[in-house]
């Protein structure tokens, strides 16, 4: 292991008891029978969107069959060019899915190296870096996405990236302050005293003691994600035809809301079973991280 | 731990304050209404009209008031409440290209007017007129009781004025000069006669050029012409918030005291962008009028008690959809494709899915009822030929395409609906969606580039293979075929006109569209106008024509006899009615 | 103490200056052209001879410092240009400002839905973890969360608005002039129902928090009633989180409501800046953005300074 160096002097103590530690976090996090819950119907959602077993072609439009109620042959009825809804809803899925968690990864790697970065040098590159937080906290968050997709063009990935940018400061402000009151303490000295890397200390030592309240966060802005992505679908920007993803499908239904309930409401719903799964999710986490918080 | 709770919300509370401060909060709204109370008498009608039978005492003071109005004004009050789809461009007509500003027309006359097809002028300010026999001099009779909505008398003077500031200052920033292209010169020989020359006789110039020239305004108002137009038309602005509602009253000084019977005295229009919200807006009453109903509704707005459709006289539409190509870069240079994507395309899917099979699907560009139509057979859809086609010009099944949708609503499911039908015939159409701004700078006035090459054209680059295009153009089959292939001047160095996003160009063709527009003779122009359909649409195929689309709008009972002209705007000039 | 108010003052100046350049060049970087925009769909002309008038009539046809120079400069005077594209010759200043007015109702109607649900929402679920009132709470709140707006305000627009009658489908008053809180309803309600949702969960995770602290188990150890404790001093420190979440999302209310707006056609901020974006009225763009932002800034600084008083640490770093 890379980190022998450090594992070899004790007061890099919390790193190396980081296992043990995820090791009890997991035993909290199995006896949440919510967080539990939210976890298996998470992992099913990805498991049936990575699987993306489809009844139908969710590309294929039946022109005979425009907005057919929910019937056995579709369980969730078609949509205006008679698409089969469910299979969209699937297919869509792992679009909105891959949209939320590749948005979440980039602004939380870039979220996180920065507010590590200013926390721990402090002084100027502290406050070079946070100002830059602050305007881009400033520029109203979706319209700095709108211009972005106006800018790179409406497509997956430029939504993704939008999305993304939006949401580097929340983690960056996070990280940082416990950067902050984590590089003064012992351990860290010690490491630093012995000659550890900057990068070494930051990642090794300071990042892991950070990561309950990032994890909390991840799946806070997952669910935020993906409807921002139905926003930016609803203006015209988001996820390009004829993919599905669920966002874009509720916004491609807004003109059948009255017509056809079947067409927002099937992708409506997946969004709120994901968005209630993460949430289970993210409360087990934290009660898990948190030993205060623990019941029994 | 209080001291800090009470900061932050003192510092809230200094947030909000800051923000009051700086937009004044609601206060500054109630007062507005106040102030609308005591000024102008109708509101006092309209509020009066909703106290409850009960207060006794409020209905008799007011009733003596509604005497008192009615004794001062003529026609009872009534307001007329419009949605359009976004909020009113531009107040100065000439610089007008906006669907938007379609209302605006109530404030508008012009020397003529048109008749509800477009295809006839009809007497306005000028109440007769003299053509000379080889039909390029027009000597038009002005009426001597035409006012200005400032109350200044409308003199001939004012017609040259207002002519040489159309085709001299706006210019091209707007549609007028365009129209006067075959204008020679133009005069004020007395206050009431506006002579007229031009450059060759045609068939259009009553019809559709002079008639788009509504907007004469008063020269002494000129400078507040973008905030505050004065016009001499039946309805005068009152007042404009900026991306917001426009506000129209009738002007009772206005000749044609015929065209104000059963107006209503106020026009009020306001933005409402989301198709869904104006649909419901008119079903729960809060407006009379919606423009562009979706085609999803029409059924529901026809079925829906107290509501109509309004539609086209005789189903008449200069309105159209079609394919278009880049027709000068890239794979579609290839006629086979064209022609492969003309056998592919399935035009009574897109009718059906897109249109609510409200369109009528066909091949020539003018639709079945056009005096212009010659009964043409239209290719079958064949995807299997549209295979051979592409196989026989050596390319490897599928050939990949560019489709660009237009910005129009619709278009993102059309573009669908053509994706799946072009698979079929060995087509494989990848959708890129374009925002509005990149619409224009790419699809129709195309990125400068270099030198000529494959991807260069005429110092021009059009980033797309093929797209749709929905036009409404003006009905005279010059209007409605020829724009569309147009050069600025006839030759090809001269540029393509704005409406050729294929940049289609052919000498001989362009002698055609010269010959269409300076004949009197229907039969001729028949002749010509097929010659050049059979040419463009039938051989070199830079276009595809889906259908011809009609035009809807949705109003309450409470209008009447208002009718949808073949551009889709309504024919506000009419003798509509409204009734509150 | 005045030291560190100076310095985070000069720091939001900073910031300031930063915002309008960003905002002035990413809007000008976006593709299209506002000359373009103006000409639209044009008749049988030269185009490029039109464009070319309109862009040196713009000043777009300076380099883009030079544009900047003359904007900011004009700024400073207070004066923000006319509008291009979004009708011509309307002061901006006087536009967005009065966007904002018509905004600023929807955010404190909003705000104030989102406080009193969210506050008594947040202590049941925060006291009561993992019961099933709990589970309620949750699973109405990211109901909030999860519904996307534009379908929350057409599903009311339906239903309240068309099928009962009770409110206006539009319109931020009746069409005639004037506003009315009657058509605040339906589009407070979207705009509220959203807030609730994500309020709830701070203010149900604050009260956790709180009530898992060494403090309060004194007080409970103390044998304190229960009530009185969650009412006395649980509920201050969880409402300071909540308190602080709700400064900091009112700068991004006034024009985060874009969709909201849209959907109710209620001329608003966030309206004013989707259309000037799609239009490219760079004028507009910037004092909108410009007005947001600086009202994020000033919030912020508020909140920093009103920190810097209270944790003298913080003062000194």
């Amino acid at each position: 292991m890379s980190n022998r160096t450090l594992d070899a002097v004790g007061p890099v103590e919390p790193v190396s008891r980081a296992r043990g530690l995820w090791r009890e976090v997991w035993r909290n996090y199995r006896h949440n029978r919510a967080a539990m819950l939210g976890g298996a119907v998470f992992l099913l959602l990805c498991l049936v969107a990575v699987v993306g077993f489809t009844p139908y072609d969710p590309e294929y439009g039946d022109f005979d069959n425009l907005l057919a109620s929910p019937s056995l042959k579709h369980p969730m009825g078609t949509d205006n060019i008679g698409r089969d809804i469910l299979s969209r809803v699937i297919i869509g899925g792992r679009v909105s899915l891959r949209v939320g968690v590749m948005a979440i990864a980039i602004s939380a790697t870039a979220g996180v190296i920065a507010g590590l970065v200013a926390g721990y040098y402090g002084r100027w590159i502290d406050s070079v870096i946070m100002r830059i937080l602050e305007v881009v906290l400033a520029l109203p968050g979706l319209l700095l996405a709108l211009l972005l997709v106006a800018y790179l063009g409406p497509s997956l990935t430029n939504a993704m990236l939008a999305i993304s940018i939006v949401f580097i400061p929340p983690y960056a402000r996070v990280v940082r302050a416990n950067t902050l009151s984590l590089r003064e303490m012992e351990y860290v000295m010690a490491a630093r005293s012995i000659g550890a890397s900057d990068v070494r200390i930051m990642f090794r030592g300071i990042l892991p003691n950070t990561l309950s309240p990032i994890i909390v966060q991840v799946s806070l802005l997952l669910s935020v994600a993906i409807l921002v992505e139905a926003a930016l679908s609803f203006l015209g920007l988001g996820v390009q035809p004829p993919t599905p993803a669920w966002g874009s499908m509720m916004a491609e239904s807004q003109q059948f809301i009255d017509l056809a309930w079947w067409m927002p409401t099937f992708p409506g719903m997946a969004i709120f079973v994901t968005v209630i799964a993460l949430n289970f999710i993210g409360d087990g986490l934290r009660e898990a991280l948190d030993p205060r918080q623990r019941r029994s | 731990m209080h001291k800090k709770l009470g900061l932050l919300s003192m510092g809230l509370i200094t947030v909000m304050a800051f923000a009051a401060a700086c937009g004044g909060g609601t206060e500054t709204e109630v007062r507005e209404v106040e102030v609308e109370r005591v000024v102008t008498e109708e509101r006092i009608v309209e509020v009066v009209k909703e106290v409850p039978v009960e207060v006794e005492v409020v209905r008799e003071v007011t009733k003596t008031e509604v005497v008192e109005v009615i004794a001062t004004r003529e026609p009872e009050p009534t307001t007329m409440r419009a949605a359009n789809l976004g909020p009113v461009e531009f107040l100065d007509s000439a610089k007008s290209q906006s669907v938007n500003d379609t209302f605006n027309a109530l404030m508008h006359a012009g020397v003529v007017t048109r008749d509800v097809t477009y295809s006839q002028a009809l007497p306005e300010i000028a109440h007769a007129w003299d053509i000379s026999d080889d039909g390029t001099n027009f000597t038009f009779r002005i009426r001597d009781d035409v006012l200005y909505h400032n109350g200044n008398k409308l003199v001939a003077d004012d017609l040259v004025w207002n002519w040489t500031r159309i085709r001299d200052d706006v210019a091209e920033r707007g549609r007028g000069k365009a129209h006067m292209a075959v204008v020679t010169d133009f005069s004020a020989p007395d206050d009431y006669t506006f002579d007229v020359n031009l450059e060759f006789t045609t068939p259009i110039f009553m019809s559709e050029r002079i008639t788009n020239l509504p907007y004469m305004s008063d020269p002494a108002a000129i400078s507040t012409i973008d905030t505050s137009p004065v016009y001499a038309g039946p309805y005068r602005f009152r007042k404009l918030i900026p991306g917001d509602k426009a506000e129209y009253e009738l002007f009772p000084d206005h000749y044609d005291t015929q065209r104000l019977r059963g107006k209503p005295t106020t026009f009020i229009s306001v933005p409402i962008e989301v198709d869904l919200t104006r649909i419901a807006a008119l079903k729960a009453g809060e407006v009379d009028l919606i423009i562009n109903v979706d085609f999803a509704h029409l059924d529901d707005i026809e079925q829906t008690k107290g509501l109509q459709l309004l539609d086209q006289p005789g189903g008449f539409t200069s309105s159209y959809l079609q394919i278009i190509f880049n027709y000068r870069e890239g794979i579609t240079k290839d006629k086979a494709i064209r022609e492969a994507v003309q056998y592919a395309i399935d035009k009574e899917a897109i009718n059906r899915v897109v249109f609510n099979g409200r369109g009528d699907v066909g091949c020539h560009p003018l639709p079945t009822e056009h005096w212009a139509y010659v009964e043409t057979p239209c290719p079958e859809r064949d995807p299997e030929r549209a295979k051979q086609i592409l196989t026989d010009a050596g390319y490897d099944l599928p050939v990949t395409l560019d489709w660009v949708p237009m910005f129009v609503p619709f278009s993102k499911v059309l573009a669908q609906v053509a994706k799946q039908s072009l698979a079929e015939g060995g087509i494989n159409a990848e959708i890129r969606v374009l925002d509005t701004p990149s619409w224009f700078e790419q699809i129709h006035y195309g990125v400068k580039c270099g030198a000529d090459g494959p991807e260069c054209f005429g110092g021009l680059h059009k980033t797309f293979d093929a797209g749709d295009n929905w036009l409404g153009r003006t009905p005279d089959p010059d209007g409605m075929i020829t724009n569309v292939f147009k050069t600025n001047e006839g030759t090809i160095e001269s540029g393509f006109s704005g409406n050729n996003e294929t940049r289609f160009y052919d000498p001989e063709i362009e002698k055609l569209f010269k010959a269409g527009l300076s004949t009197l003779d229907r039969d001729e122009r028949i002749r010509i106008y097929k010659e050049i359909v059979d040419s463009i649409h039938f051989d070199e195929i830079p276009v595809v024509k889906l259908q011809t689309m009609p035009r809807f709008m949705g109003a309450s009972y409470k209008v009447k006899d208002l009718l949808v002209g073949p551009r889709g705007g309504a024919y506000l000039i009419g003798r509509w009615e409204f009734s509150d | 103490m005045h030291a560190f108010i100076a310095r985070r003052v000069l720091q939001s100046l900073y910031v300031l200056v930063a915002l309008s350049v960003v905002i002035f060049f990413l809007i000008r970087f976006a593709p299209g052209n506002p000359s373009v925009i103006r000409l639209g769909f044009t008749e049988d002309m030269d185009a490029h001879a039109a464009r070319e008038r309109d862009e040196k009539e713009l000043g777009l046809d300076k380099p883009i410092y030079v544009q900047y120079y003359r904007w900011v400069t004009h700024v400073v005077r207070g004066d923000f240009g006319v509008t291009v594209t979004l009708g011509i010759g309307v002061d901006v200043r006087t536009l967005v400002l009065e966007k904002a007015r018509r905004s600023l109702p929807i955010a404190l109607a909003a705000m104030l839905i989102g406080i009193v649900f969210s506050i008594p929402l947040g202590i049941i679920a925060g006291t009561r973890p993992n019961t099933v009132i709990d589970h309620a709470v949750t699973a109405f709140s990211l109901f909030g969360v999860a519904a996307p707006s534009f379908w929350v305000g057409l599903m009311l627009i339906l239903f309240f608005a068309v099928r009962l009658g009770w409110f206006p489908t539009s319109g931020y008053g009746p069409i005639e002039g004037g506003f009315s809180f009657h058509n605040l309803v339906l589009p407070a309600s979207t705009l509220g129902i959203q807030l609730v949702g994500g309020l709830t969960r701070f203010m149900r995770s604050g009260m956790l928090d709180v009530m898992s602290s060494d403090y309060i188990r004194t007080a409970h150890a103390k044998g304190l009633k229960y009530w009185a404790v969650v009412m006395r001093h649980a509920l201050k420190n969880a409402l300071l989180v909540v308190v602080t979440v709700i400064a900091l999302t009112f700068g991004g209310l006034l024009t985060g409501a874009v969709v909201t707006e849209t959907v109710f056609a209620w001329p608003g901020l966030g309206q004013l800046l989707v259309t000037a974006i799609k239009r490219l009225d760079y004028g507009v763009v910037q004092a909108a953005v410009l007005l947001a932002g600086s009202s994020f800034i000033f919030v912020n600084l508020i909140a920093d300074i009103a920190y810097g008083y209270l944790d003298p640490r913080i003062r000194y770093q």
